[in-house]
């Protein structure tokens, strides 16, 4: 339970390591910029969602150095991660099978109106 | 756990090792909170944008999404500058440590003004939040309460890069006064690892906020 996932040299000689994952972390910037330029509408969604989770792994791994932590600081962020989207999804999921009089929503067809 | 005049080690802690995790958990244990605090203002973007997903759409197309992809990066090329600090430290070369704070520094300082202006723009089109809202652009019931979310999000992360920039501001100080040292490099770290956590929301509010 002590031992890192990875063992890297405490003091490493050379920085290269962060300047490749800061390419790659402004390559992602650039794709997940074009990408929403293609208009893909509601499926944008899920993809800008998976480069932004992309980047932050990269983020929290290298640079943060949660790779080379050792014990329980390992599991903080997934566990507010875990509860944050449990809090989102049951939010979401209550508020989407409501009874349709129950919420004011947009008008579907109308999104200028205002509607039960 | 200030240093006395040669070792860092408090007495409560056994050794250094034990008290750098400590300190390192402590942190990550912050940042955690940090996370359910910005999740608050995620869950209510989350549930209006489900229900009024037209208007955030036109709402969020007229925001400067060039300027947003231009925060991204400085953010990001803070981190790497703030990272790059906390390697220099732990091979002792203190005048990199200094400098690459201080553009750390120079980064946050850069993507305030930037964001200052983008809410510039805002404020003289009418793009306020809730009652004050009067863009005529987009006259779409839910764009009030996008722009509410807009401004509520990014002030609140605004405000912590305020406190970022100043908390590096003050490991500055520590490593001109020689009070950081090589041996023992947790004080920036922590530092550091709280900048980082800047940078991350930053990365989820971007393509929440100007992408879709």
């Amino acid at each position: 339970m002590s031992k890192p996932l990875i063992e890297f040299p405490r003091h490493e000689s050379t920085a290269r390591r962060y300047l490749v994952v800061y390419v790659a972390l402004i390559g992602l910037t650039f794709l997940t910029y074009g990408l929403s330029r293609l208009a893909l509408g509601p499926g944008n969604l899920p993809v800008v969602l998976a480069v932004a989770l992309a980047k932050c792994l990269l983020v929290m791994l290298f640079f943060m150095h949660l790779l080379e932590e050792k014990g329980l600081s390992r599991i903080v962020m997934p566990v507010s991660v875990t509860l944050l989207v449990v809090l989102i999804l049951f939010v979401v999921a209550d508020v989407a099978t409501r009874f349709p009089q129950a919420v004011m929503r947009e008008s579907p067809d109308n999104p200028a109106v205002m509607t039960r | 756990m200030d240093s006395s005049a040669t070792s860092p080690l408090a007495p409560h802690f056994g050794d250094l090792e034990k008290q750098g995790h400590a300190a390192r958990m402590g942190m990550w244990m912050f940042l955690g909170t940090e996370v359910l605090l910005f999740g608050g203002l995620f869950v209510g973007y989350s549930m209006y944008r489900f229900l009024f997903p037209v208007s955030f759409h036109e709402s969020s197309r007229h925001l400067d999404t060039l300027m947003g992809a231009f925060d991204t990066v400085i953010l990001l090329t803070s981190s790497l500058f703030a990272v790059l600090s906390l390697h220099d430290l732990r091979a002792g070369r203190m005048k990199r440590v200094i400098l690459f704070l201080l553009l750390t520094m120079a980064m946050g300082a850069l993507f305030l003004v930037a964001h200052g202006y983008e809410y510039w723009t805002e404020f003289h089109e009418g793009a306020l939040p809730g009652r004050y809202y009067h863009f005529e652009k987009v006259s779409l019931p839910g764009a009030n309460i996008f722009f509410a979310l807009y401004f509520l999000m990014t002030g609140l992360h605004s405000l912590h890069v305020i406190a970022g920039v100043s908390i590096l501001g003050y490991m500055v100080s520590r490593a001109m006064t020689g009070r950081l040292v090589p041996e023992y490099d947790v004080p920036l770290e922590v530092a550091t690892l709280y900048w980082h956590l800047i940078d991350v929301i930053w990365i989820f509010l971007f393509p929440l906020l100007y992408l879709i």
